[in-house]
């Protein structure tokens, strides 16, 4: 369970005297055990900023996010992964880290593909999808009672892409979802529940289609209000 | 049934360090030819250099003792200090990914990277005292304890400093670097070159306030059979220490509850 109570987070300008505006505002939500959510929010909207708060990783500025059970890193992950390690040796540190076996975490990974079988590979020789296969592995090597997803449900192509959103599936089976994305389609595919994310709200909506016509109505408005503001002619000073 | 938790509570912190101190070992040194012995070459580096200018400048050590001995005794105190500072500063930029495994903190990343200091301090001082006396037959340390408290203590003041600074760097970049510029002046401070007792009254004074100068002293009281010095006080520099180790704690909450980092995870 994820419980957001009056939960406000601001997105910081680094420019001068430029007023932060909210990714989040005032919101209040109980994400249930075993929810499989979909958060349909469109681009530079705030979505890795959300997940890492309903991850724990980041608290909000105003408000608590609060959860009950363990609650997974994002989905596919892989900043910590040192690049001069082997697999084996990200894998422990990470085992370690978060009270995991090790060996487990080893074999798991190799199930998902065998590019993976070696444990003295340096993560730095791995090819870009062989990165982020390996991420997705450590990451759904261990149990969570919720999994958040940032754009990512599977990685990969083709069949690798089949086999790992199986993999999640099979996670989720004893676990909740909140999965944010841009994409209507893949939320639609993998929640049973969607939310939008507009004007700093993330409000329920029944279909995916009426989450489509109300984020699309949103992004109009915003590039309105952004035209306009444009146009303004300088004040005097 | 509490008591059963936090064993569990602590025995996971003390899983999760040693893994810290796995990566930042694994990681720091990582892909030169030498890897990890840059560690132990950098004060070994630094010794000779030092000593080679005392013979070049025909500089005698102000007490009667070999100069090796004198410049090492002086060296490993400050290499204690500034190497700890230095590497607790960027653990929390070089590890941050890290945070996203939950429970790792801010907090967890600094003491790992201090404690791995505090044991390449310890084999450095092993290697430099062990080579000067069992292969050149130099004096051995009068009183190895005193010597190791001394080293502790200024690897106490580099933890204590380093944490504090460490997270005010992780807030303002400015602050971040403008730290090896403050530290540059520490390396004349620590008496490296010269001992508070030939100091003339006034530096004596003034230099009372540094703090590494203490734990240079406290060395060499105990490296020095006769030696004592009016400017060794462990309290002192231990106050520091603490003082800026607590202070870093509520900076820590602050700044991570407001979102200042300044490098985004």
């Amino acid at each position: 369970m994820i419980f957001l109570d009056n939960v406000t987070i601001l997105r910081r300008s680094t420019r001068p005297g430029e007023i932060a505006t909210p990714i989040l505002q005032n919101v209040s939500t109980l994400f249930k055990p075993r929810e499989r959510i979909g958060i349909l929010a469109g681009p530079s909207s705030g979505k890795s900023t959300i997940a890492r708060m309903l991850c724990g990783i980041e608290p909000p500025d105003l408000g608590r996010c609060t959860a009950q059970g363990r609650v997974s890193w994002p989905i596919g992950s892989a900043g910590f992964l040192h690049p001069e390690l082997t697999l084996y040796q990200n894998v422990l540190v990470i085992a370690k880290s978060i009270n995991a076996d090790p060996s487990w975490m080893m074999a798991f990974a190799h199930s998902v593909h065998p590019c993976l079988s070696d444990p003295g590979r340096e993560m730095k020789d791995l090819s870009p999808v062989e990165r982020s296969i390996f991420a997705f592995s450590v990451s759904a090597a261990v149990p969570m009672d919720y999994y958040i997803a940032d754009e990512k449900f599977g990685v990969g192509d083709g069949e690798m892409r089949k086999k790992t959103e199986q993999i999640l599936e099979y996670r989720l089976r004893r676990a909740g979802l909140i999965y944010l994305a841009r994409n209507p389609n893949s939320l639609q595919k993998a929640c049973t529940k969607l939310m939008v994310l507009v004007n700093g709200q993330l409000i329920p909506v029944p279909s995916i289609d009426i989450a489509k016509a109300m984020a699309e109505e949103w992004a109009e408005r915003e590039a309105g209000m952004a035209e306009s503001e444009e146009l303004q002619p300088e004040q005097e000073v | 049934m509490q008591d059963q938790d936090a064993d569990i509570a602590l025995s996971s912190w003390f899983q999760r360090i040693a893994a810290l101190i796995r990566r930042e070992r694994l990681s720091r040194f990582s892909g030169g030819a030498f890897g990890y012995l840059w560690a132990y070459i950098t004060p070994i580096f630094w010794i000779v250099l030092v000593v080679f200018l005392f013979y070049l400048l025909n500089r005698a050590p102000p007490i009667y003792v070999p100069a090796e001995i004198f410049v090492a005794t002086g060296i490993l105190p400050y290499v204690a200090f500034r190497q700890t500072i230095s590497s607790v500063t960027r653990a929390g930029i070089a590890h941050r990914y890290m945070l996203y495994l939950r429970p790792v903190s801010i907090s967890d990343l600094m003491i790992a990277t201090g404690l791995l200091e505090m044991f390449n301090l310890l084999v450095s001082a092993l290697l430099i005292f062990g080579f000067l006396t069992l292969w050149l037959g130099l004096n051995a340390p009068h009183d190895l304890a005193i010597v190791l408290w001394g080293l502790g203590i200024n690897w106490a003041l580099g933890l204590g400093l380093g944490r504090f600074v460490g997270v005010l760097g992780l807030v303002n970049d400015s602050i971040a670097r403008a730290v090896p510029l403050i530290l540059r002046p520490t390396f004349w401070l620590s008496g490296i070159f010269y001992t508070a007792t030939e100091l003339p009254g006034g530096a004596q004074a003034a230099l009372w306030w540094s703090p590494t100068l203490h734990a240079t002293e406290i060395v060499r009281e105990g490296y020095f059979l006769g030696y004592t010095s009016p400017i060794a006080s462990a309290s002192y520099p231990l106050l520091i220490a603490g003082i800026f180790y607590v202070a870093a704690v509520p900076l820590e909450i602050f700044a991570t509850r407001r979102r200042l980092l300044r490098y985004r995870i």
